[in-house]
């Protein structure tokens, strides 16, 4: 089978492999890629990266300490780390929705960033709880918390909570930053 | 009699260099859990201070010395992320954050957070052992009194055949122990006009607090309890079943991590008060 042709059927395994979740988390990791592809396994990436840009996806991959790696320079944690597909196009208030989240529970995960990255990376849950209280009832907002824990966007600490991987995989915190401290009321 | 003056001297010694440690292990531990500036211990000075205390003393302190040393390690792991973190906050204090985010309706903070989201796209896929616990689930539904059934099951109540049929208890079991649980509360209430309803259904495993819990649930259905729950303080009272107003259902979130934080509390509350 010519090489271009071969890579074409890669990428649309690919494609499949990261898109269809198994297990509690999304995304696939470096060595399981290379297992499935082959070790051209980014060059089929980057292919696969050419196709998915022009529907408004990219291929991100990011280690379990939330580093984004680059895929034209990737160093050796490129093995261990989790290949995802994001959605390149921010969303709308108004979609959150229809991607099965509630304004509350996106304010609550907003609020817990924001605060534990002004706290330098860990806040006691406890501060953040109090926080919202006035805008949220408590329950609702331990439950976020707990959601949002158990798919990776915050990791809870001895009470402590602290950004998980998957905050680092799909949102841009200095950007986010900039948001938060230029925004006019 | 001077040897014991001697050895009694060096004991008292030894006991302000434990003590040294544990001030050492304390200050470390304070600045980790109150997220204080973790360069404000001048880490140099305390190992000088443990070397020399190692020094003097040798093997007999050589636990403690460990010890502190492994909350050095977690200090400097710390200073290394506030590092990190520094970039981005921008001179950005805690207080500020704070007092946006306090202005902020959860409108705009959504509006705000959706600018810099991408989420990430996949699919669900269910697998085999899902497939069977929706398949349990479905039998033990099918196995629920027919009132479950379609919008009117408003006025279910759970009955000790429905546990029973769940496999969650045994008739007489359950008879038993919802008449003991019954007395508790009636005897409490005849002493108090309320009681915390957190304080009533903790207990020392994470099973009876549950068990406590769906009891409780049932005597509310059955009209011998109500809940007074306060909106603005989040505290729910178990009451003497008052007038038949407006009445609502009330859902309470339970896992073994709320248990673990409620039985802190509630430990912390009693030593404070």
């Amino acid at each position: 089978m010519p090489k271009r042709k071969r890579i074409e059927e890669k990428v649309k395994r690919l494609i499949a492999v990261l898109f269809l979740r198994s297990r509690g988390r999304p995304g696939v990791r470096g060595y399981e890629l290379r297992k499935l592809l082959g070790e051209d396994y980014l060059e089929v990436v980057k292919a696969a990266q050419k196709k998915l840009e022009a529907l408004g996806l990219e291929v991100r991959a990011v280690t379990d300490e939330g580093k984004l790696l680059d895929l034209e320079n990737p160093g050796s944690e490129i093995s261990e780390a989790r290949f995802v597909i994001v959605v390149k196009e921010n969303l709308k208030p108004e979609e959150l929705k229809s991607c099965g989240w509630r304004i509350d529970e996106i304010a609550v995960l907003a609020t817990a960033i924001v605060y534990i990255l002004s706290l330098r990376g860990k806040a006691p849950r406890e501060s953040i709880v109090q926080l919202l209280r006035d805008k949220v009832p408590e329950w609702r907002i331990n439950m976020a918390l707990d959601r949002f824990i158990k798919i990776g966007y915050l990791e809870e600490e001895d009470d402590l909570l602290k950004l998980g991987w998957r905050t680092y995989a799909e949102v841009d915190l200095e950007k986010l930053m900039t948001i938060f401290s230029t925004s006019t009321q | 009699m001077g040897l014991s003056i001697r050895r009694e001297l060096k004991l008292r010694e030894w006991r302000e260099a434990v003590r040294e440690f544990e001030r050492i292990i304390s200050l470390i531990e304070d600045i980790l859990k109150k997220r204080v500036d973790p360069f404000t211990v001048d880490i140099s000075e305390l190992l000088e201070k443990m070397r020399l205390l190692l020094e003097k003393y040798g093997d007999e302190v050589l636990l403690m010395d460990m010890e502190a040393l492994s909350r050095i390690v977690d200090l400097i792991k710390e200073q290394e992320e506030w590092v990190q973190n520094e970039s981005l906050v921008l001179g950005m204090g805690p207080l500020f954050a704070l007092a946006r985010l306090r202005q902020m309706s959860l409108e705009e903070i959504a509006e705000k957070f959706c600018e810099v989201w991408n989420p990430i796209a996949y699919r669900d896929q269910m697998m085999v052992s899902t497939v069977l616990r929706a398949l349990d689930y479905l039998d033990a539904v099918r196995r629920l009194p027919k009132t479950l059934t379609g919008v009117e099951s408003v006025d279910f109540r759970l009955s000790e055949e429905t546990l029973s049929n769940l496999g969650l208890l045994s008739e007489e079991a359950f008879r038993e122990k919802l008449s003991e649980f019954s007395r508790k509360v009636e005897r409490l209430l005849g002493e108090e006009s309320s009681i915390d309803y957190w304080d009533l259904v903790l207990d020392d495993t994470f099973e009876k607090s549950l068990e406590n819990m769906i009891l409780l649930s049932y005597l509310c259905s059955r009209g011998e309890v109500s809940l007074k729950v306060n909106p603005l303080t989040d505290e729910i009272k178990v009451v003497k079943p008052g007038s038949r107003g407006d009445r609502f259902s009330l859902a309470l979130p339970f896992n073994y991590n709320i248990w673990v934080r409620r039985i802190a509390e509630k430990k912390k509350n009693r030593r404070e008060g």
